[in-house]
């Protein structure tokens, strides 16, 4: 005779996986698509620990590449750390683009070897437009 | 002559209307087993074993005319269909077990189904009383061999195989599939830009164009705020005091001009030509401690030019 306790651990001793795997099939699909590969600053940003966390939607990213000599003109990139040069009026109509946009934040993602009179000369052209916050890019110390 | 009938217990056939002489040859060529079982021809009698009749052994004994037959009427086997049905676990003592192995040929077909069974019950009863009588007359032809099979692999313990191919693992793919979504929970977090948040400067450009008024020197300024210089080659001076150049001893220093005047916002004169790298040491030693910053346009060459205060601090 079968004992009941028997027959109850025979049937327990497969549990059924296929919705579970169903769902994390899903996650995954999901995350694959939401994940952005090309995530952080294409320069060598200065490291500081009280860095806060600004998300790539809702800022305009400047790039200040170094020059080599603190006389030459700035190396701007409107992005983070891609596309043209840029001169100074684009970088004025772009951050005026971005706040219509909604997009409050200016992210400068200054090398850290660009001279502190290039990022405050460019952070004078990023305040002359009214109600965008100035930031400046940097990483967690390695 | 007597004649006898004859059980196989091996084979489970039943041989009619054998001679004594036929059943003493038989044995002699080894067709006969002591364990056989024997009756005589076309009666009802219990069956006996072969080895029980020495008559039928030994040519010199006086064959009797009857087998030995049971005192009395042959009564049930103490074990009863139902209970053979039920598939109940016996626990058969193994000594029990060796002694009647070699008996096990006694039982007719109908028995060897549940061979422990019937072995526990002949150790508990006298040979005589455990066999039930049984008709072989139409039963022996039915008794299939096949039927024996299929009875013993209904016992089998192994799973069968098509059972297990039929059933998946999947906990391995489970396992590679939650790392996955792990890997990518992570890298989805660092979407994340890490920036520090500093006063706009005045966008008013030439500085020659600002001096309205009294124009403020740092040395005004020294009562408000905690003033941070750095020179070209990154040396760091608080209140024109040389200070280190790293953050936490930058900032335990900060700390304690902040507690020595109780000043809340740090104004830092960068030299133009210094990396930006030195101005965030700065940036990051305020923050570490609370203090709001101020940035004073540098004077670069022309260290001459009053440094101005920039517009509002942020508040640490």
């Amino acid at each position: 005779m079968l004992l009941r306790r028997q027959v109850s651990e025979e049937r327990d001793e497969h549990i059924d996986m296929t919705p579970m795997v169903d769902v994390v099939f899903q996650l995954m699909t999901f995350l694959l698509f939401s994940v952005q590969m090309d995530q952080g600053p294409k320069v060598e940003v200065p490291q500081a620990r009280h860095g806060v966390g600004v998300e790539s939607d809702d800022a305009t990213f400047l790039t200040l590449l170094p020059t080599g000599s603190a006389d030459a003109d700035l190396r701007i990139l409107i992005g983070n750390g891609e596309g043209e040069p840029a001169t100074l009026d684009q970088v004025r109509k772009a951050i005026t683009d971005g706040l219509r946009q909604g997009r409050r934040k200016v992210v400068l993602q200054a090398d850290g070897s660009v001279p502190h009179g290039s990022v405050l000369k460019l952070a004078s052209v990023v305040a002359e437009v009214e109600g965008v916050s100035l930031n400046i890019g940097v990483q967690e110390p390695k | 002559m007597e004649r006898w009938d004859v059980f196989h217990s091996e084979r489970l056939e039943v041989e009619r209307d054998l001679t004594t002489a036929e059943v003493r040859a038989a044995l002699a060529e080894g067709v006969l087993h002591e364990d056989d079982l024997v009756r005589p021809a076309g009666t009802t009698v219990p069956w006996a074993r072969l080895a029980d009749l020495p008559a039928l052994l030994c040519p010199d004994l006086e064959i009797p005319t009857e087998p030995p037959s049971p005192p009395g009427p042959p009564t049930e086997a103490p074990l009863t269909p139902e209970a053979a049905e039920t598939d109940e676990p016996i626990w058969i003592d193994m000594d029990d077990l060796d002694l009647d192995l070699s008996g096990r040929g006694h039982y007719p077909s109908e028995s060897i189904g549940s061979p422990p069974v019937q072995i526990a019950a002949h150790d508990a009863q006298p040979f005589a009383e455990e066999i039930p009588p049984i008709d072989f007359g139409d039963d022996v032809e039915e008794s299939d061999p096949q039927d024996e099979d299929e009875e013993a692999a209904g016992f089998t313990l192994a799973r069968s195989s098509a059972e297990t191919v039929e059933e998946l693992d999947l906990a391995a793919m489970v396992d590679v599939a939650f790392q996955l979504v792990l890997f990518f929970l992570v890298t989805a977090t660092t979407v994340l830009y890490k920036t520090l948040e500093i006063p706009p400067p005045n966008p008013e450009r030439a500085p020659s164009a600002t001096v309205q008024g009294p124009s403020r020197t740092l040395d005004d300024l020294q009562h408000d705020y905690i003033l941070v210089e750095i020179d070209p080659k990154g040396a760091v001076k608080v209140d024109h005091e040389p200070a280190p150049s790293e953050m936490r001893p930058l900032a335990e220093r900060l700390r304690a001009a902040r507690q020595a005047t109780g000043r809340t916002a740090m104004l830092l004169s960068a030299d133009a030509s210094t990396p930006h790298r030195n101005a965030v040491i700065a940036y990051d030693a305020a923050n570490e401690i609370g203090l709001r910053i101020a940035i004073a346009r540098p004077g670069g060459a022309s260290a001459s030019a009053p440094a101005r205060v920039v517009k509002g601090a942020v508040p640490g």
